[in-house]
Parts: structure tokens; sequence; C-alpha cells
């Protein structure tokens, strides 16, 4: 079985419960992909979330380090 | 008002991820959205978007779920490039697109085409998630309340990365000639000289824009 047949496996084998939508990828940045290589980190991403290996993140966290600041200010202070 | 002409204005820097989101749930396209950081290989995959239908336990309703991942790998700048663009994704006419098998398989062959080709072919624009997204992170409003001290060199590209959180080469990008040609691809109205310290009340829903201006992997 290929990486391909195992993603198509994963989104859709209803056995989860889930019944597939849509799916959209963000290549990497390397020229020399394979789909069996995009396959295999798509799954295993997919995988790692349904096995609960990974929580899910709270936006606020990804925001928070970083405090906004109005643009008038950043000015000002120039 | 469509999403990138919403943010076009906003004025404060760094665009809050949570803003996005807030925004792309009120156009009630899914129920749900969760991000996570995983284990992929930036270099192959960079992050994913999956939306799916399910039904929770002792529920009678079924509810779309989007499972936004990302490389953990990536700076904090690329990871909320990443996390946006996936965002927008959701926005997208997405029935039409990668809804079956033959159809995700196709995606997948055509994803792993060489850059090159995504950017000579018109139908395979790899890059305009990306593009979309820097449009959100770093608004209009802000590019034109900046490009004066830009130019004074009172401000440095380096720093105003810093400001809006984004990797400088983005920024440089957002601050070229070439820009405003892209906003227009993407219908976002010129902006010149406006400013207002926080975002406008929104206008629901959304307008999509054009396939052909939205066509992306």
């Amino acid at each position: 079985m290929t990486e391909k047949d195992r993603l198509m496996r994963t989104l859709f084998d209803h056995a989860e419960r889930r019944e597939h939508i849509n799916i959209k990828f963000f290549r990497g940045t390397s020229d020399d992909v394979t789909s069996e290589q995009l396959c295999h980190e798509a799954r295993n991403g997919i995988e790692d979330i349904t096995s609960t290996l990974v929580a899910k993140i709270d936006p606020a966290t990804l925001d928070e380090p970083y405090p906004q600041r109005a643009l008038a200010d950043i000015v000002a202070a120039l | 008002m469509d999403i990138y002409n919403f943010f076009s204005c906003y004025t404060n820097l760094p665009v809050r991820l949570q803003d996005v989101i807030d925004q792309v749930m009120a156009a009630e396209v899914v129920d749900e959205i969760e991000i996570y950081a995983l284990n992929l290989d930036p270099a192959i995959l960079r992050g994913f978007c999956w939306v799916f239908k399910d039904k929770p336990k002792n529920s009678i309703n079924h509810r779309r779920v989007a499972w936004i991942g990302y490389s953990n790998k990536l700076t904090s700048e690329m990871a909320r490039l990443t996390i946006v663009k996936e965002l927008l994704h959701l926005l997208d006419d997405h029935f039409a697109t990668a809804g079956t098998a033959a159809q995700v398989s196709r995606l997948v062959d055509e994803i792993v085409l060489p850059i090159a080709a995504h950017i000579a072919v018109p139908t395979l624009q790899d890059h305009n998630g990306e593009l979309k997204a820097l449009t959100v992170l770093m608004p209009a409003c802000a590019i034109e309340e900046l490009r004066h001290p830009l130019a004074a060199e009172t401000i440095s590209l380096t720093t105003i990365a810093r400001h809006a959180r984004l990797p400088v080469e983005h920024v440089r990008l957002a601050f070229s000639d070439l820009w405003q040609k892209i906003l227009t691809t993407f219908g976002v109205e010129p902006v010149e000289g406006a400013t207002k310290s926080t975002a406008p009340e929104p206008e629901f829903p959304f307008e999509v824009p054009s396939a052909s201006a939205t066509k992306d992997e």
C-alpha cells in the first residue's frame, strides 16, 4: 500500500465518524517533493491529532507573546 | 466587505491570529477550528487544513470541523503566515476543490510539481495562499502609514517585520512596487494615507473572491 493510499484511507475511512469535506496543503520549501513524501507527512500529522499525541493550541497563546501596538504610536516613537 | 478589505484598514500590529479566526468563524463556514503544531518536515509540508463533518457523542447534530496543522519547526513568523493561509482557505469554495478521493489524488500530484511550474501555470498558483495571508497580516493601511518613515530610513524593514511578526522577506515584498498589483488581483481597494486605530465593524457574510483570483493548491 502506498502512502497516498494510506492518506486516502485516513481521509475517507468513516470508522472515526468523520466525513471528509475538503483538504488543502501548504507544500514545503524543497523543490523536490514527491507525492509519497507529502502524503506521508500529511497522514502522520492527522494521525498524531487523532491519536491525541498533540493537543490543540489555544490561539491566544500564539498572540500573547506579541502585544499589539497602534501604528500611530510606532510612528510617533520614531 | 471581504476579509481582505476588512483587514486592509487594520492599523494595530501585529494582527492577532484570534482576530483572523473570529472573522473566519463569523462567516459560518465551519463550526469549529482547531489548530495543531505538528512534527511535519517543513521542506515537504508546511501545513494543511482538513475540513470534515462529524457528530460528537451525545449530540444529534453534525458539526463542520477544520483541523489546521502546521510544522512545529517553522519560525513563529512563518507559523503565523501558515496558519492564516490555511484559515483563509476556509473561505474558498471548498466544496468544489478536493471533496473526493480522485480530487485529493489529483491535488497531491499537482502540489508536488516543481515550484517553478506553480509560478508559470496560472491554474497551479501555489503561492496565492501565502500572498493572501500576507495581505491580511501586513495590512494596506499599515504599509501606507510606514512607507514614508521607511523611505526616510527612520524605520527599517527588519523593525517593521518585528512589529508585524512576519518574515522580513515577506515584508520586503509588501513594501515593493509589485505589491499594489497583487492587492488589485485580490480585489483589495487602494489605501492612501488612511489611518484607523482599530479595524472597522465587519459586514457579513464575507464575499468570496472569484474562482480565478482564489485558485490555489
